[in-house]
Formats: C-alpha cells, structure tokens, sequence
C-alpha cells in the first residue's frame, strides 16, 4: 500500500464486506522504498480484496503470498 | 464573560468534542510510525476524521482530505501550489489576510493580483465583474465563500460554475461557511480550505484543505510520512503528501467529534440560530443613537456575522469597552484590510459573531453594553 491511509481505507472495505484484515508494516526485506504498509488477509479472500480495491480507487503495489 | 467572538473561534466547544479528545490523549500514540495498539486506535481516528470531512464537502475519497494546522496552512499549499510558477490571480475584493498575504508574497515569482470589487452584499454586481474578469485566462481563482468581517455569503456556486466554464481552477476560502452552510466540491471548486476550530467546533490547531484531485500541487513543505522513506521525494499521493511530519491526532479527534455535531445538529438549525439572534441584535443596535450595522436586506445573503460601528468611537477601544462589561468581540480591521476598503469601510469595525451556545440574553447584553458606550461616546 503508497500509504497509511490507503492501508486504512482498504481495511474499511474489507471489514464492509465481512473480510478480517489488518495492518502491518512492511517488512524491510520487503519493501524495497523502506517503510511501508500492508493488509493481512486469508489467501482465499485476496482476489475479491483486489478487486474491491479497484473499484475504490485504491492502489496496491504488490501482493505477498506468506505461510503462517 | 459573553462569547460573541465565534468568528474568530468558536466557544465553548460541545461537550463531546472534549471527550474526543480527552479520550485520544488518553489511548493513541504515533500516527503512521509506531507499532502496538495506540498507533493502531491513531490511525483509526485519523481516518475517521478525514472520511467525517469527505462527507462534509463532497469529497469523493476520505484520501482527499489533507489535515493541516490551520485554514492559513490549508489555504498556503493551495495557492502556492497553483502560483508558485507565477501567473495571474483572481479573488474578491473581500478576501482575508490568509489570501492576500501568501499572492503578495508570490509577487517576486511574477504573480499578479486582479481583485474583483462588488459593493457590500451586491451579489449580481460581483457575478457580473467576476465573470469578466475570468476572460482574462487567469492561472486561478481564489474566492471566500463568506466574508469574516460581514458576513456576506459570495454567490460562490455560481462563481464555482463559471470558473468551470472558463477552465480557470477554484480556491474557496471556506473558514466561515464551513458548520454554517454548503460546501460541497461538486460546485466546481478544486480546493477547499477550511478552519477545523471555527463552525466545525474542532480543537485550535486544525484545519482541512479538501481536493477534488483534479491538481496535485507541489508540496509546501517536505519530512516524514512514515511512508516511501528512502525516496527523496514526497509521496506522490495524498494525503501524505501535504503532511510532513507528526500528525495531530487529538486535533483530529475532536474535529471529527465537533463535524458530527455539526451533521448531528444540522447546517440549517446552526444557521438559523446564529441568524436568528444577529437579526436581533441589529435590530436593537440600529435603535441606538450613533450605531451603524453593516446589514444586508437580504437575509439569506448573509451569515451569523454582524459588524457595526459607534459613531466617536474607534473600534477597537469599543471592543475593549464591550469586554470591561463581559463581553468578547472583536474590533478593528479582522485582518482582512481589503474587506474593509472594498466595502467603504476602511477604519475597521466592531464584529459580533454568536453560535449556536449563545442566546437572546446575550444579545440583550450586548445592546445594552453599546447603549451605554454610544451614550459616552456622545
């Protein structure tokens, strides 16, 4: 996510639409630009995720696939 | 002490602008820079506050709305953004310091002032010369939606319109209409600055520039964002990018809390009270031997702001006068010397300013304080 408060406003749309999300920082190794944010969802829920995001004109830069 | 001063700031503040803020010094930290829970309530209030202000002015993207310190601050990235490279200027003759300063301050850049000048509350007059001012291709348009000094309510949805029509963007000055009546960016405008502690009953200290994202101006000042750290550069988007530096989060808090009172209580129930006792109050003042009030016939055409005059006596030993009898107004030029000039007015003004808090029995102090030093003044 460009930002804190696109971070935000995407976890605003996944908790409308019943998807748990929270926000992290990025880790370092990650992100490239150094200090950045991102949204945990299940991996089932992403595409629908991405696609609210579009629809709300909300970037994201990447998409990182982790194993907890 | 009596409050008639809202126009400069509004008081008291509602009582659950003060929870809002007691309970955000209580429970957050760092917006956007620490971890843990209270960054974490930080940037839920922030945000809240932002998409409590989208709503407010139409906004289309809480990322929209850039929290700044003040409507000066909101109104400087505004200007200097669309100036900075020089060009030409278009505002009222009824523009407030926070206008005027920053463009003269632009003058060395080659930016050049056109001031558009309408007899006081003359709204077809100003239309007309306006318009014929945007035919000059100016770089941009800078307008208040209100006058502070009277209050006058610009036909800034028309003037919003015609800046469309000619293609020139729109600054509204929204510090005294904002929590009185609408402003919404869909009128046209492209920027809407506004005060955070005025109308919308928010702490000191805050202050909202709103976008309609048609420019992104460049920054007026750079720092931390929490965000992209190792660029050089500011972050393309904003909000962030016109927020440098630490946020103020409790500032926010209680600006979201004072803008859902405002939505709570309503725009035309807050107006309509502060017109209410204004009209009252001009009422009483103009029976008083050497007052003058700077009233429109119109009603509509203006606010809850009233400036009157005693005749002998200077303003601001007036306002004095009226606050050794417990009552807080304001005298002089309200820093806005070119409001004054353009309405005739040049030696300043007494201004009284109630809010929704204040009463008829307030006016009746006022009134009967401006008796007494009419009489004295005689």
């Amino acid at each position: 996510m460009p930002s804190r408060t696109y971070a935000e406003k995407l976890r605003r749309v996944a908790d409308n639409i019943g998807i748990g999300a929270e926000i992290i920082r990025i880790p370092s190794d990650l992100s490239g630009e150094g200090c950045g944010y991102a949204i945990i969802v299940d991996e089932n829920e992403c595409q629908r995720l991405l696609g609210r995001a579009t629809e709300n004109s909300i970037p994201v830069r990447r998409v990182y696939s982790f194993e907890i | 002490m009596i409050y008639l001063d809202n126009a400069a700031t509004s008081f008291p503040k509602p009582e659950s602008v003060l929870k809002a803020v007691e309970s955000a010094m209580h429970g957050t930290t760092s917006l956007g820079r620490s971890s843990g829970e209270g960054a974490e309530e930080a940037s839920r209030t922030v945000y809240s506050c932002r998409e409590a202000a989208a709503e407010l002015f139409g906004v289309a993207g809480a990322e929209n709305i850039i929290l700044t310190m003040n409507a000066t601050h909101a109104l400087n990235i505004a200007i200097k953004g669309m100036l900075g490279n020089g060009g030409l200027a278009l505002i009222s003759g009824y523009e407030h310091n926070a206008v005027t300063r920053p463009l003269y301050a632009l003058k060395d850049k080659g930016v050049r002032i056109r001031i558009v000048t309408a007899p006081l509350f003359d709204n077809d007059a100003f239309l007309y010369n306006f318009k014929n001012a945007l035919t000059e291709r100016p770089t941009c348009a800078i307008l208040t939606c209100a006058s502070n000094v009277y209050g006058w309510i610009l036909p800034f949805n028309e003037a919003a319109m015609l800046c469309r029509r000619y293609s020139v963007p729109l600054i509204l000055d929204a510090s005294q209409a904002a929590g009185h009546i609408p402003v919404k960016i869909a009128c046209g405008a492209d920027f809407i600055a506004a005060a955070g502690h005025k109308g919308l009953f928010g702490p000191g200290g805050t202050g909202i520039l709103a976008l309609s994202g048609r420019y992104l101006p460049p920054t007026l000042i750079e720092g931390g964002t929490g965000s992209d750290s190792r660029s050089e550069e500011m972050p393309e988007l904003p909000p962030e990018r016109y927020e440098a530096g630490t946020a103020n989060i409790w500032g926010a808090a209680g600006l979201r809390a004072g803008i859902e009172y405002v939505k709570k209580t309503t725009l035309s129930r807050l107006l309509n009270h502060e017109r209410e006792l204004t009209h009252y109050a001009r009422e009483e003042l103009s029976r008083i031997k050497g007052v003058r009030c700077l009233a429109c016939r119109y009603p509509e055409r203006q606010t809850g702001v009233l400036s009157f005059t005693i005749e002998g006596i200077d303003s601001e030993y007036a306002a004095e006068s009226f606050s050794e009898k417990g009552i807080a107004l304001r005298g002089g030029l309200h820093c806005a010397p070119l409001a004054h000039d353009s309405a005739g007015d040049s030696h300043g003004s007494i201004r009284m300013s109630p809010s929704y808090f204040n009463t008829k029995k307030d006016i009746e102090a006022l009134t009967a304080a401006a008796r007494e030093i009419a009489s004295q003044s005689s």
